[in-house]
């Protein structure tokens, strides 16, 4: 039987780091997951998601999320890139009680712009923020073969930070 | 090479069940998830399902919800306290089940473990639930073992409850 979710790439991060990048992604699946399980160098840090290495404005993201005493929503506007892990936020805590999982969809075809959707949570103690669900866009129709996890503090993504990229095929 | 392994099944038989529980998982993935298919037998139109790790029943986890019955929008921290974590609604419909998924990275790594949930259930009745949730067990052990288990007094999984734990390398 075919392979249907296959391991693509995994990075640990060793030292403080920009961030991470998957790079030369192939077209042979139908959509991507990333599993990110970060650590920070400063508290409440988030990600910038960006493809192919395009930092214009040309993405835009909305999301619902809550910190247990509020529902709350977010529309970005137009802007340069999809924030994840964006108002849970990830912190300092050592035992990493930060996660965030990617669903990126079709993105391998050339005729549409690219969809995700994710879902991210921060339940550490005593930072407590909570758990968001983000849709976003890349206005883009190109085929993505990189995606960077920017850390939105500058180089200030911690080490201990363990992100890997699966590719999920259609049968 | 394939990545994503079905380890353990579990179906309730004609006998309710007050839990769900797996056991003596291998450490030898990455990540676990389980994808569950849950109804209650409590007369109610749903129940809460909570979670709890290596039989730990101690005060060592925490949670918030997101929540909401299509009219109005709940959210909450510890909603069963700080014991076990609340884990999304079983549907009490006699003929439809709730659908529920858990992922947990790094289930054998060195640090807290932390759980995401979604969940959903249409009863095409008045009261029904989607849930997005997040947890942690404050515990740097490895998860050999998960049970759920029905909050409502007296009630249980009644039979054809299922869920499936898979482990993703």
């Amino acid at each position: 039987m075919p392979a249907t979710y296959e391991l693509i790439q995994t990075t640990t991060t060793t030292t403080s780091s920009a961030g991470i990048t998957f790079d030369n992604i192939s077209s042979n699946f139908t959509d991507l997951r990333i599993i990110v399980t970060p650590i920070s160098v400063v508290a409440s840090n988030y990600f910038y998601l960006r493809f192919n290495n395009d930092a214009f404005s040309n993405y835009s993201f909305n999301e619902i999320y809550t910190n247990g005493s509020g529902a709350f929503g977010y529309q970005s506007g137009v802007t340069t890139f999809i924030g994840v892990l964006f108002y849970t936020t990830f912190g300092t805590d050592s035992n990493n009680g930060y996660m965030c999982a990617i669903d990126i969809f079709d993105y391998s075809n050339a005729t549409s712009y690219k969809n995700i959707i994710s879902r991210a949570s921060a339940v550490t103690d005593p930072n407590y923020p909570g758990t968001e669900l983000t849709a976003g866009g890349w206005f883009n129709t190109a085929a993505i073969t990189r995606i960077d996890l920017v850390s939105a503090s500058t180089n200030n993504l911690g080490s201990g930070t363990v992100a890997s990229l699966y590719g999920i095929k259609a049968a | 090479m394939a990545s994503m392994y079905p380890i353990q099944n579990v179906t309730v038989g004609s006998t309710a069940s007050t839990t769900i529980d797996f056991t003596s998982i291998p450490n030898n993935y990455t990540d676990l998830m389980l994808l569950c298919s849950l109804r209650t037998n409590s007369g109610g139109a749903s129940s809460s399902v909570t979670l709890r790790f290596n039989s730990d029943t101690g005060t060592n986890y925490k949670d918030k919800s997101l929540y909401g019955s299509g009219v109005v929008v709940f959210v909450g921290s510890d909603i069963y306290g700080t014991d076990e974590i609340y884990s999304g609604e079983a549907s009490g419909d006699t003929s439809l089940f709730s659908v529920t998924k858990v992922y947990i990275p790094n289930y054998a790594g060195n640090k807290y473990k932390v759980v995401q949930i979604e969940s959903g259930q249409e009863d095409n009745q008045t009261t029904a639930y989607t849930f997005l949730g997040c947890g942690v067990w404050k515990n740097t052990a490895a998860i050999t073992s998960i049970s759920f288990r029905i909050t409502s007094a007296g009630a249980g999984f009644p039979q054809y409850s299922t869920a499936t734990l898979y482990g993703i390398k």
